[in-house]
């Protein structure tokens, strides 16, 4: 299940950069990956929301700036 | 050398009234845990009247790579009390009021009766299964230490429905953390630990509970 979740978050990450799915891995965030910035993270937000069917808490938004973070981030509500 | 990680409420803050039960930041339980490990490298943050989520999210933004050997987290009251208005309808009650007629009516706000009746929680215990999950999944590499939520007898009284709740969020937080979960009341009760508050802690509540994560850190 968490493999499945993981290919997900990268798949939908992957469509909003613009980026090669294996650009995103665990160390993937604003500083990999050029085009990680303003619209782009908020688009990202929505686009795992409605992936996943959840919708983030305001306080969260602001902390999903890297890979590792989303993947716990996501995990926790679906898991 | 050792990481630590503290993430507490406001209880894990100095106290400065009442005058009879002033705790200086020496005296709290953190710094107590600090001198015990003068070698090692601490991050603190105690913040007072935020969700658990709210305090998380700081340690999350700008933490998730530093991965700290011991993380001691101590939050959950905010959570899990009732209270009787959400916090966007105080902040309405407020400026609609103005800051001196808030003043007035907050006995109301807060008033006991209104809190039995409305039983309004800030967070649901989805939200906070959610985030003390996030914890454990973020820093998965970390020895995660969660203090039991806990007040005072005399607190249910004030806050009608407290203790049910707070039983609901214990068994969340031991449901997720185990034998991490870290048992606090009974010794902070023992120790006529609690503030007049029924809330806060004066300097021997810190000092037990101090003791209490010294002997499972060095039992570790």
């Amino acid at each position: 299940m968490g493999n499945q979740i993981q290919k997900r978050i990268k798949g939908t990450m992957s469509a909003i950069f613009n980026v090669p799915v294996d650009e995103i891995d665990s160390t993937a965030s604003p500083r990999t990956i050029k085009s990680w910035k303003g619209k782009n993270h908020l688009k990202m937000v929505e686009a795992l929301e409605s992936e996943f069917d959840i919708k983030f808490e305001e306080c969260e938004i602001e902390t999903l700036v890297s890979y590792k973070v989303i993947k716990a981030t996501v995990m926790a509500y679906v898991s | 050398m050792s990481k630590f990680l503290i993430l507490t409420d406001s209880i894990g803050n100095p106290r400065s009234f009442p005058v009879s039960e002033i705790t200086q930041l020496e005296e709290t339980y953190s710094y107590i845990i600090r001198n015990n490990f003068k070698n090692s490298t601490f991050w603190q943050l105690s913040y007072g009247n935020v969700s658990t989520e709210q305090l998380f999210s700081q340690a999350a933004g700008y933490l998730s790579n530093w991965e700290p050997d011991i993380i001691i987290i101590h939050s959950g009251i905010i959570d899990s009390r009732p209270e009787a208005f959400t916090e966007f309808q105080k902040t309405v009650i407020n400026k609609l009021t103005g800051r001196f007629v808030f003043g007035k009516i907050k006995k109301y706000v807060f008033h006991p009766a209104l809190i039995r009746h409305r039983q309004v929680y800030r967070v649901s215990k989805a939200r906070f299964r959610k985030t003390a999950k996030k914890i454990k999944l973020l820093f998965g590499q970390s020895k995660i230490l969660w203090l039991e939520i806990c007040v005072a007898d005399g607190y249910e009284s004030a806050r009608p429905g407290a203790n049910k709740r707070m039983e609901a969020y214990n068994n969340i937080i031991k449901e997720i953390y185990g034998k991490d979960f870290v048992k606090i009341k009974e010794k902070i009760l023992e120790v006529d630990g609690f503030n007049v508050d029924n809330l806060h802690w004066n300097k021997s509540g810190h000092r037990a509970v101090a003791d209490i994560i010294l002997d499972r850190i060095n039992a570790a």
